[in-house]
């Protein structure tokens, strides 16, 4: 059934209205017949309602004609919603209530005076964009009460074509939103979605012989034929394609309301855009994440990553428009991906709240296949089980969100949501979706530019995703052949950990269900034995390991001198700082790093007999190697007290652990913790004031999160002893967080 | 008629229920509790997450069958249920006044 089934039996239902009309003798002046709402627009369903009103003006009295109107309408055997009522009165209504006056946006001529017609629909479309402002809130409310009782046409079992998120009345309001010209919404891309779910919804009718417009299970496959498509997949397929289309438009229409509400009514000054810097070619206009104009995207690969990791961390939208360009002239990232790109796509995935908005937009505008063309495997693809409440592509963008909340859980943060955008992208073929997908994690993780011992946990990581929680519930977890069915697969605790993190996260956007606590108990049990397991085996004591660099002369003459050099590389430079080794000094070159606003990606730092060597990788190319000197030098000499300007941020969640699995040497604590510019420094000065010396640090700012791991010794040069370690332990916490903590 | 009640190891309940129907039972209702025994709990830390094991996941199975059932029924399940380590779980049985079939009104055996 298409359009033009449905402007037939329209054109049918008006025929008969009009000839009731004229044969009950309703005068021609002062009285209209109008039809509302789908019949108004003209897209009668098999069995809609017809919604029709005899408006009179207001001066007249209805009288009997009314009566008398309905009748054949009723004899033809259609469902008419019909009433009454003066000009006044329509006009009263649609100001009171809102469904009123959006089925009035769309009412139409139908039989009788068209002045008074055209009079109401010029008084009530009038009302609306004057009332718009105070009336948008509550018409937000009541679309988000139904879509928290309707759920999403894109992924709900039972989905409602009419009244889900993403359906039919989404599409209209939509409409009604444009209709209040505060806001555009893109007709052309909306239409089409809009049409073709009318289709869905006339054909489902028709099979169930009765109004309605929920597709029940068992109708996917008779719809197939109907509606020319291969079979109940298919079907779903289109579908949900269609609901994630409406909602994607819809949602993004919202927020620009509520972007225009929360601005002031008046506008002072130019009205021209104002854009404020983001990141290198990356802007916010009025809310939304655009590009400045300084750089080309052909020019620059990492730009729609750079533009999407913006509006994902501050929750704005990518504006479409953007987005679309984007797609179209990116030149494609260099394989291997550059350390940007990859930082970028982590810190995207990691982005909690704010990535669902913006992986649609980059998924609806064709942006996403810049990054990951092997997203088509999953895109829209129903789950075979029905405990899952999202289509694959979705619970794979809720479970990044999911695994947002357990960075801190893991020592590798970026692996972790790497290998949950890429779980289950083996879904859809035939076979063990874990087995097919660990292969093509591999090869996309290879793209991404992961060294290999990093491929392979992430390849690891996707083989073996289920693991856990089905060994959990079926084997005997205090059976050592069951923990070492567990240590086998995975016979290293860091991708343990990650595997916990990673079962969690993924049962958490399946269903609430899938990690209750009965089941994640039995889960963290069996990941405890397992890691147990694998301490017992004996620690693995790797020393930190560095190779020492060629001292320069002046610093071997006078190991007191402070000495830089400035290497730059493909990422942006790598500053070496050399002086005399000293508890704190670290502390001192970090604070002058800070101080100038010098990014750290990641640092190194060692002792090479009287003399400590620091690298320190930044994102920054244009550092001054001499001014850098002289800074650090009057710091390092007492001339500066830069650290004590450093503002200290506190607040931020942190963990420190104490690992024992690291060094017979020294003590090693491992931060983890939201990066931000002191980070390193914070911690250095934290330990310097208890008189800890840091022999070795390497900090690594993995996406959003900083995985910092200090090798640390008493002054002396031995290990710290049990309370010594708790101390510099709590002193560490206590700075990043502001909170007091016991030893 | 009794009520057998046994609480069993997670990984068990394929088992029981296997075992069961072999014997002719077609019904059960399956719950998952959490509880603890002599075994008791204690607290581990996980990876700096500490959790309760205080609590311990089981299996809960509740059958209704005849009173000449009951006797074999709890052999069954203790068979099947048994690992030998500690918190393999507990099956009790106790009393029943009377069964109805909500569908039809059936009472008592006419119920099972």
């Amino acid at each position: 059934m298409t359009a033009d089934d449905r402007a037939r039996r329209t054109r049918a239902a008006d025929d008969l209205c009009r000839s009731a009309y004229a044969d009950h003798g309703v005068p021609d002046a002062g009285f209209c017949l109008i039809a509302v709402g789908g019949y108004g627009r003209g897209e009668l369903a098999p069995y809609s309602d017809l919604d029709a009103v005899l408006v009179h003006a207001d001066h007249l009295d209805a009288g009997d004609f009314a009566e008398r109107l309905w009748y054949p309408i009723w004899d033809a055997g259609h469902r008419l919603d019909h009433a009454v009522r003066s000009l006044s009165e329509m006009v009263d209504a649609a100001a009171s209530d809102l469904k009123v006056a959006l089925g009035l946006l769309d009412l139409r001529h139908l039989a009788g005076d068209p002045g008074l017609t055209l009079r109401l629909r010029t008084t009530v479309l009038a009302a609306w964009r004057r009332d718009a402002r105070r009336r948008l809130p509550r018409l937000a409310q009541l679309r988000e009460q139904r879509h928290e009782l309707m759920g999403e046409l894109a992924h709900a079992s039972v989905p409602d074509l009419k009244e889900a998120e993403g359906g039919l009345r989404d599409a209209g309001i939509l409409a009604a939103l444009v209709a209040t010209w505060l806001v555009d919404a893109s007709w052309p891309d909306l239409e089409p979605s809009r049409q073709a779910l009318l289709d869905v919804r006339d054909e489902v009718q028709a099979l169930a012989g009765r109004p309605g417009d929920r597709i029940t299970p068992e109708m996917w496959d008779q719809l197939a034929a109907p509606l020319g498509l291969a079979d109940a997949a298919a079907v779903q397929v289109h579908v949900r394609a269609l609901g994630r289309r409406i909602s994607h438009l819809s949602r993004l229409t919202w927020r620009r309301v509520g972007a225009m509400l929360a601005r002031p009514t008046s506008v002072r000054g130019a009205r021209r855009p104002e854009l404020q810097q983001a990141a290198r070619g990356v802007a916010i206009s009025r809310g939304e994440v655009v590009l400045d104009g300084r750089v080309a995207p052909s020019d620059d690969a990492a730009l729609l990553l750079r533009a999407a990791t913006v509006a994902a961390e501050r929750d704005l939208v990518l504006a479409p428009a953007t987005a679309a360009r984007l797609a179209r002239e990116s030149a494609p990232l260099a394989e291997p991906w550059s350390h940007e790109g990859r930082t970028l796509l982590v810190r995207l995935l990691a982005a909690g709240r704010g990535l669902l908005p913006t992986w649609e937009t980059l998924d609806q505008t064709g942006a996403l296949r810049l990054i990951l063309p092997e997203w088509d495997r999953i895109r829209a693809l129903p789950h075979a089980s029905v405990i899952h409440r999202f289509t694959v592509d979705r619970h794979v963008v809720q479970t990044c969100m999911e695994a947002s909340a357990l960075l801190a859980d893991v020592s590798r943060p970026d692996l972790l949501v790497v290998a949950a955008l890429l779980h289950d992208i083996g879904k859809g073929e035939a076979g063990d979706h874990a087995v097919g997908g660990a292969k093509v994690a591999r090869e996309v993780a290879v793209r991404f530019g992961f060294p290999p011992g990093d491929v392979d946990i992430v390849a690891s990581l996707v083989r073996w995703h289920l693991l856990l929680a089905e060994t959990a519930t079926t084997r005997d977890p205090q059976d050592p052949v069951t923990v070492a069915m567990i240590t086998e697969r995975i016979p290293d605790r860091v991708t343990l950990s990650l595997l916990l993190a990673l079962s969690q996260a993924d049962a958490l956007a399946t269903s609430t269900k899938a990690w209750s606590s009965w089941r994640a108990h039995l889960i963290r049990d069996l990941a405890w034995r397992a890691d147990q397991a694998l301490a017992d085996r004996g620690a693995t004591l790797v020393d930190d390991e560095y190779a020492d660099v060629p001292l320069p002369q002046s610093v071997q003459a006078d190991p007191d001198r402070v000495e830089v050099q400035v290497v730059d590389d493909r990422e942006g430079a790598v500053i070496r700082v050399f002086a005399r080794d000293r508890v704190g000094l670290l502390a001192d070159v970090s604070a002058v790093l800070a101080h100038l606003r010098v990014p750290v990606l990641a640092a190194r730092a060692w002792p090479q007999g009287e003399v400590g060597v620091s690298e320190w990788h930044t994102g920054e190319p244009a550092v001054d190697p001499a001014v850098l000197r002289e800074r650090i030098q009057a710091e390092v000499d007492g001339r500066t007290q830069v650290k004590e300007r450093l503002a200290r941020p506190l607040g931020h969640p942190a963990r420190v652990l104490l690992r024992q699995d690291g060094s017979l040497t020294a003590t090693v604590l491992e931060v983890r913790t939201p990066d931000r510019p002191g980070l390193v420094h914070q911690v250095c000065a934290a330990l310097a004031g208890v008189g800890v010396a840091v022999r070795s640090a390497h900090a690594d700012t993995l996406g959003p999160q900083a995985v910092d791991v200090f090798y640390v010794q008493e002054p002396t040069g031995v290990p710290l002893g049990a309370s010594r370690a708790a101390e510099a332990r709590a002193a560490v916490l206590t700075v990043l967080t502001g909170a007091v903590v016991d030893g | 008629m009794k009520l057998v009640t046994a609480v069993v190891k997670p990984h068990k309940w394929e088992d029981v229920r296997e075992a069961l129907e072999t014997f002719g039972i077609t019904g059960m209702t399956v719950s998952e509790v959490s509880g603890y025994g002599r075994q008791k709990g204690h607290t581990e830390v996980y990876r700096g997450a500490e959790y309760d094991i205080a609590l311990v996941p089981k299996i809960k199975i509740e059958i209704v069958v005849e009173d000449v059932d009951a006797d074999d029924v709890v052999g069954i399940v203790v068979k099947a249920a048994q690992t030998g380590r500690i918190g393999d779980g507990k099956v009790w049985v106790s009393a029943l006044d009377s069964v109805v079939r909500v569908r039809t009104g059936d009472r008592d055996s006419a119920a099972l």
